[in-house]
């Protein structure tokens, strides 16, 4: 577990904790952007890693943060384990920072894994490699990510002692029933370095979408429609898609129609927020009972 | 009294006579929960077998102002689930469908009277399972679980409730149906399902709950380990950790603990050692077998004085019942107690047992331990007889010190079982007046009017304080035991 000032670089995290052979599970993306652990926070944002343990919201464990009025507030604790009043950490995440200021953020950590080993499978289209993703998901070979690249391109990162990762790789591909690429070292971390920090994306609007797998192949039929390039994470649980401004309206509406929630990651728009609300009474509520004054945009 | 007379009026027309419960002697069965012996009768029971039936009995209450209690199987170690003297409860147990299961997205979607246990047993012919696992799972629903955010042996790697709850359909004690998060692990906007787990029941009812259901592990490796100090023990897990090594479960009994499980079921713990360290790896078979080398190493060098590893599943159970029949075991060595649930930081475990063992000497009584130690959750179970004079008194002062103790470390007064009625005073010293009051305007956003669990979590509630501990009548007939 550590504490941080919510203005920390996650450079300086990863730096540190790695030091001690420990990792953030939820491979937070942009860390080589500059992005910072109460931004990571407030905009709920986990990489492909939160596959094996869980997202931003599982590690989480603690919150200080000012409210509209000013004061000082706190929720959660220092302690892995904690049931004791409300769980406002989970709250703040992705919180858009709308319901008072982080400054300081405590969070449990795993022991890394001594090595990664990623397999490359081409399952040719996305519905047969979303299957594969499935089967994989539920297998007991514990993937740290399992990632979809349109058309059909399934990335499957394995990690632990350098070995056994060989023996599961080899097990992991009877499974699939393809011969798959092997990639370690370097060349296995640019595989994700791509995919985490969105370098795929090179047009001006990104949106983080979260779904279920059963939704990922009509979703996917409708951006290949509108030209928007995409990929798929965490099994099919979040999708990531890259278009030009002018491509966002038509995104909104394909979520609100297929009752998805997302979030605009970057890009010059007066509402992060996208597709349907479902929660919108329930954030209402807590956003007036926590910031009484307004001080904070609506969520 | 009026209203709620009018109150109870209304139930009654909605009701069939066998499910709206008003004689007394039919309301001694909901008068308490896991915290024994300590009894409110409510004024009725509505024993709800539709959502649409809970969501019309929040309405009647709301609009009537009575307070109402929500409960599932009534194990709550707290006192969370105690009626209200002027109150209802409304008993989720026959909400007890599991709506979905998707084996291809790993959810299900679960009414809140399910039981624990039965979420597992139906994702098992999938491969998969639901991983909280509190001792009480074979009886507690999930309602509760999510209530409380309970925990279990196996939270170390896979965390509480909370991080296994995705979606959660509630009715507030307003009356308004609200939906929260979803079936995908992601999510945007503010985390609301994560502020409803473990928020106690405070801002209404959860009617539908969707969970993430996770593969079973390939294989196990089971062990324990004695030492002739607890202090070692302590440390031993300490250094586990900073191994790299990430175990499923970490678990100490101490030799009170041992004496009584041996003495209940012979799990083999040798006798004359003052802990044993119980350790679990699971995951695929090629990752257990290199962690396995590594951990033996480390446990040969932390001088433990009897290694014994599980040769087969069967041996596998055996370890496993010593350590969850120890708190009902040793409950049978007094025939009162007081179980307490703080939380301290990992590295202080060892000192924390030091001062747990001077703080029981200077009260006079005898303290167990049977602790999540991988977590830092301790369970001292601290024993009086409460047919002597000021022995109860005793036992809470020296619970009390435990849990100043824990804060005091910078831990938490519960890790799993929830401040409930038990440890209302505790809560301050955790979190400041503003922090308190922060939590109170959140909680009177969905229920203004304070009526769902009044009295509850916030110090100085109305509801009386407890005074009685003791094993839960399901424990002393050996249907469950507790961690
Ligand atoms: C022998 C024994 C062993 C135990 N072991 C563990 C353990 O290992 N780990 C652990 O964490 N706990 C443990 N417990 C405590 C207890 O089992 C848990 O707190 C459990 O989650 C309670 O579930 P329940 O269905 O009995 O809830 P109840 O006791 O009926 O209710 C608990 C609280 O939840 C509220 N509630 C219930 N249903 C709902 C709902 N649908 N919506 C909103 N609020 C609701 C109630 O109002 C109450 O405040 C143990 C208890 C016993 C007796």
């Amino acid at each position: 577990m550590f504490t941080a000032l919510a203005g920390t670089p996650l450079e300086d995290i990863n730096q540190a904790l790695s030091e001690h052979g420990q990792f953030l599970p939820f491979d937070p993306p942009l860390a080589n952007a500059g992005a910072t652990l109460g931004g990571t926070v407030a905009a709920g944002l986990s990489g492909p890693g939160q596959f094996r343990y869980g997202g931003v919201r599982d590690f989480i464990i603690g919150a200080k943060f000012i409210d509209g009025s000013g004061k000082k507030l706190k929720g959660g604790g220092k302690v892995v384990k904690n049931a004791a009043g409300f769980d406002f950490p989970k709250l703040f995440v992705g919180s858009l920072g709308r319901l008072g200021i982080l400054y300081e953020i405590t969070f449990k950590v795993f022991p890394a894994p001594q090595a990664y080993l990623t397999l490359s499978f081409d399952l040719g289209n996305i519905q047969s490699a979303l299957n594969a993703a499935c089967a994989l998901a539920g297998s007991h070979f514990e993937p740290f990510a399992i990632d979809i690249i349109p058309p059909g391109r399934l990335e499957i990162r394995i990690g632990g002692n350098h070995q056994a990762n060989e023996r599961t790789a080899g097990l992991v591909e009877e499974f699939v029933k393809l011969p798959a690429s092997r990639k370690i070292g370097e060349m296995e971390s640019a595989i994700w370095s791509h995919l985490r920090d969105f370098q795929w994306a090179t047009a001006d609007t990104l949106i983080k979408v979260a779904i279920i797998p059963s939704l990922v192949g009509d979703l996917d039929l409708v951006l290949e429609q509108i030209g928007a390039t995409r990929h798929y994470s965490a099994a099919g649980n979040v999708a990531y898609v890259d278009t030009d401004r002018e491509g966002l309206p038509a995104i909104d509406d394909i979520l609100t129609r297929m009752k998805l929630s997302g979030l605009a990651l970057r890009g010059d728009i007066a509402n992060p927020r996208l597709g349907c609300k479902a929660a919108a009474e329930a954030e209402t509520t807590i956003q007036s009972a926590m910031d009484r004054e307004g001080k904070f945009l609506p969520l | 009294m009026k209203t709620c007379n009018d109150v109870l009026r209304k139930l009654q027309r909605l009701l069939p006579n066998e499910r709206f419960l008003i004689d007394p002697a039919h309301l001694a069965a909901y008068e308490s929960d896991g915290l024994t012996a300590f009894a409110v009768r409510p004024r009725a029971v509505v024993i709800a077998e539709t959502p649409e039936e809970v969501i019309e009995t929040v309405r009647i209450c709301h609009a009537g102002n009575v307070p109402f209690v929500a409960r599932g199987s009534g194990t709550s170690l707290s006192g969370g689930s105690l009626p209200h003297a002027d109150g209802i409860v409304i008993a989720l147990n026959r909400l007890d469908k599991i709506l979905e299961l998707d084996p291809a997205g790993r959810v299900a979607v679960v009414q809140p009277g399910v039981i624990n246990l039965a979420v597992s047993a139906a994702a098992q012919p999938h491969g998969l399972q639901f991983a909280p696992d509190p001792s009480s799972g074979q009886i507690c629903t999930i309602g509760g679980n999510v209530a409380f955010n309970a925990g279990g042996a196996h939270c170390l790697k896979y965390g509480m409730t909370s991080n296994h709850v995705l979606g959660i359909k509630a009715v507030t004690a307003e009356g308004k149906v609200i939906e929260l998060g979803n079936a995908s692990t992601e999510s945007t906007g503010p985390d609301v399902t994560g502020l409803f787990c473990g928020s106690e029941g405070l801002f209404g009812i959860a009617l539908e709950i969707t969970l993430r259901l996770v593969p079973k592990p390939e294989c196990f490796h089971t062990l324990f380990a004695s030492y002739d100090s607890l202090e070692k023990a302590g440390d031993t897990v300490s250094e586990i950790i900073a191994s790299r090594l990430l175990p499923g479960a970490l678990e100490i009994m101490d030799k009170l603990a041992i004496e009584a499980a041996e003495a209940a079921v012979g799990a083999g713990y040798p006798l004359d050692s003052e802990a044993v360290l119980i350790v679990e790896l699971e995951g695929t078979r090629s990752q257990v077998e290199h962690d396995k080398e590594r951990l033996s190493d480390l446990l040969n060098n932390s001088g433990a004085e009897v290694i014994r590893i599980a040769g087969d599943d069967s041996e596998r159970a055996r370890i496993w019942k010593g350590r969850k029949s120890a708190f009902s075991a040793v409950g049978r060595l007094s025939p009162d107690f007081i179980v307490q649930d703080g939380v301290v930081p990992r590295r202080l475990l060892g000192r924390a047992l030091r001062e747990i063992r001077e703080i029981a000497e200077r009260h006079k009584v005898r303290v167990a331990n049977v602790f999540h130690a991988g977590d830092g959750n301790l369970h001292p179970l601290i024993m009086y007889d409460g047919r002597v004079e000021g022995a109860l008194e005793q036992g809470e002062a020296c619970a009390a010190e435990i849990v100043r103790m824990c804060t005091t470390m910078g831990g938490s007064i519960t890790g799993e079982h929830g401040v409930g009625m038990e440890k209302r005073a505790f809560l301050a010293d955790m979190y400041s007046q503003d922090d308190i009051d922060l939590m109170h305007r959140v909680r009177r956003g969905f229920d203004p009017k304070e009526i769902a669990n009044r009295g509850k979590m916030f110090p100085s509630g109305e509801a009386p304080s407890l005074s009685l501990y003791g094993l839960h009548p399901l424990e002393k007939a050996g249907i469950i035991s507790r961690e």
